[in-house]
């Protein structure tokens, strides 16, 4: 981890309330993982709003610079990228951040999601604004990159998952909330247009894909993936899920409740109140299964699923 | 530490004297990190150069293991933050096995903040240090004091309870001072009556300093839920927003004492620990403001510099003097 000034690259609305920002990454610096996350100090600009602590965001992808032996069309400098919410005065602060303006980052912080077993399939879930890092994660799994970046997993097992990639299930309140549509248009990452293009939809409104939750489109592919219901863009085979999951706390304790039902393994990013970002503080704890309390800047803020009390964590 | 340099030693850089004494301890510089904001100091290497720091205060260590409150622990208010951690920390036992190795390579003094229910609680706790150090090399032992943690406003039973009480207050200090020859410096609360009064009970049981001020009480409520922010209901704030309480506070208790006073409360620049210099505090402590920039506490230090050579100041302990 290090403390940098970084120069905003872009700082740009994407969905009502949404933000994209890129900013430049040093260049000696590890490349940020999914799941990983950086703090940003967000400007003094509301009288009176008073904001002394950084703000914790998710890594949504990360572009590699040009290499001398690169002929592709790899940028010059490397980037940094995340989707924001506008939540409060901190994240209002950061909005109004001008492309070319210099921002307070630590990074990278946390720890990153593990790579899918050999014979796993990786089904990428993300609610609301957690969609960040699951958009990071499956472009990683999808081009092979995270094998490599991987902490563990041998050769054969990043080879299966860059043939077969991950399924997205996308989950939002409405379909007008949904990124780069309607007149949010802005291109972002191609990585994530390309995505959003294959991923499955769920929304509380029923206006895009299915009717209902996360979990609910899960269930549907679930289903179809045993061979007990014909729906869908395509069939998914038999193979054995692998379930990664950000978004709210009451998302995440149903996909728990899931994916345990299931016998599946399961990973999600967690979000909590933060003050220190490096674990000294103990301030951003979640309640822990087996007692006690993990910390989730330190400890995550990926934890294996059935290591965390999610009920408890959103009551 | 350094352990070559003495009180009135010209530092050799600048010809200022940076230096404090607290007890038989001294201290490179006047500014240390505030106990809780920066863990055992591992948390930060990758961050702060922490050896140039003028004394580490650790995470509260208690007799036995603490899980700490349920959360959410934490909410920001407007130049400040509330917080209910509840002295998480892994208790003495841990604290010597896994946290002290790395404290012993530190070159700034640590100190250690300790924390109890009973007063038995914080005697065993400082008998287990001592006997530690007592049986290992004392070359390096690692620990260079105590402060004592009789302020805490987050937990149930003990911490704030002594500290509101000067009888208490008195009684526990002057135990303590039979089981250690090293510095003891007391925390206090703002959440009392006459703080200068627990001072005086401190000073008056053999404490070498006061730490001035712990945390205020506060609450936030969250008006679409109807329920408190924290899930302890009400926390600790600090930040800025104590500041002036902190400043009001050392003034007060620096004048009713001959021992030296520690302020803190809502340091987040070379100006707000002058404040409390002028106040009359010997030393200072940065605590919340690592939250927001985790150099605050050597930025502090560097202005703290730039401001006595701009008012010819030579020893950072006059700076307590010269309020006009």
């Amino acid at each position: 981890m290090r403390q940098f000034n970084a120069t905003v690259a872009i700082n740009r609305a994407i969905a009502p309330d949404w933000m994209h920002m890129a900013f430049e990454w040093p260049s000696d610096l590890p490349a940020p993982k999914p799941g990983q996350f950086f703090t940003a100090l967000p400007p003094a600009v509301e009288p009176g709003a008073g904001t002394i602590l950084r703000r914790p965001f998710a890594f949504a992808g990360f572009e590699e610079a040009l290499t001398e032996k690169d002929s592709s069309l790899r940028p010059r400098l490397s980037y940094a990228h995340s989707i924001y919410q506008v939540r409060g005065p901190g994240t209002r602060a950061l909005a109004s951040m001008q492309p070319g303006s210099s921002i307070d980052i630590i990074a990278p912080l946390g720890n990153a999601f593990p790579y899918p077993e050999r014979g796993e399939r990786a089904i990428v879930a993300g609610g609301g604004i957690g969609i960040g890092p699951m958009l990071f994660l499956a472009e990683q799994l999808g081009t092979g990159a995270y094998a490599s970046a991987g902490e563990s997993g041998d050769a054969g097992a990043g080879k299966d998952t860059n043939e077969s990639s991950a399924t997205l299930v996308l989950g939002f309140r409405s379909a007008s909330l949904i990124p780069f549509s309607g007149s949010f248009s802005a291109a972002g990452l191609p990585s994530w247009k390309r995505l959003l293009e294959k991923a499955f939809f769920s929304t509380d409104d029923g206006s895009a894909g299915t009717h209902g939750t996360v979990r609910d489109a899960l269930e549907v592919l679930w289903l179809q993936a045993s061979g007990l219901k014909g729906l869908g863009k395509k069939s998914l085979d038999q193979k054995k899920w692998h379930l990664y999951g950000c978004g709210p706390g009451s998302m995440l304790a149903s996909l728990a409740q899931f994916a345990a039902q299931n016998h599946m393994h399961a990973h999600f990013s967690a979000e909590q109140w933060m003050a220190c970002g490096v674990g000294a503080c103990h301030g951003c704890v979640l309640p822990a299964v087996s007692g006690g309390f993990l910390r989730v800047c330190a400890d995550g803020p990926v934890f294996e699923a059935r290591t965390i009390d999610w009920e408890a964590s959103v009551q | 530490m350094t352990p070559s340099m003495a009180p009135g030693d010209p530092n050799p850089e600048c010809d200022l004297d940076l230096s404090v004494r607290i007890g038989s301890l001294i201290m490179p510089n006047p500014v240390g990190v505030a106990s809780g904001t920066f863990g055992y100091g591992e948390e930060y290497d990758e961050l702060v150069h922490i050896n140039a720091l003028g004394a580490l205060y650790t995470k509260a260590v208690t007799l036995e293991p603490r899980e700490g409150n349920p959360p959410p622990r934490l909410v920001e208010t407007p130049m400040g933050l509330i917080n209910s951690i509840g002295l998480a920390n892994p208790g003495v036992e841990k604290f010597l096995r896994e946290k002290l190795p790395s404290l012993k390579t530190r070159r700034c003094p640590i100190i250690v903040n300790v924390a109890g229910s009973t007063e038995d609680d914080y005697i065993q706790v400082i008998e287990r240090i001592e006997a530690h150090l007592a049986s290992t090399d004392s070359g390096c032992p690692g620990i260079d004091g105590y402060e004592i943690n009789v302020s805490c406003p987050n937990v149930h039973k003990g911490g704030m309870s002594f500290g509101i009480d000067p009888r208490l207050v008195e009684r526990l200090t002057h135990s303590l001072r039979q089981k250690t020859s090293r510095p003891i410096i007391i925390k206090l609360s703002p959440n009392v009556t006459d703080i200068a009064e627990i001072a005086r009970a401190a000073e008056a049981g053999g404490a070498d300093a006061v730490s001035c001020i712990n945390t205020v009480v506060g609450m936030v409520i969250d008006t679409e839920k109807m329920k408190p922010a924290i899930a302890m209901g009400t926390g600790g704030l600090s930040g800025p927003a104590i500041r002036p309480i902190g400043v009001a506070a050392t003034y007060k208790v620096s004048k009713a004492v001959r021992i030296p006073v520690i302020g803190l409360g809502g340091i987040a620049n070379a100006s707000d620990a002058i404040q409390y210099l002028l106040a009359g505090a010997l030393a200072v402590q940065v605590g919340t403001a690592l939250f927001s920039d985790p150099r605050a506490p050597l930025k502090v230090l560097d202005g703290i510099i730039e401001w006595m050579k701009r008012h010819s100041v030579h020893s950072v302990s006059d700076i307590r003097f010269m309020l006009r």
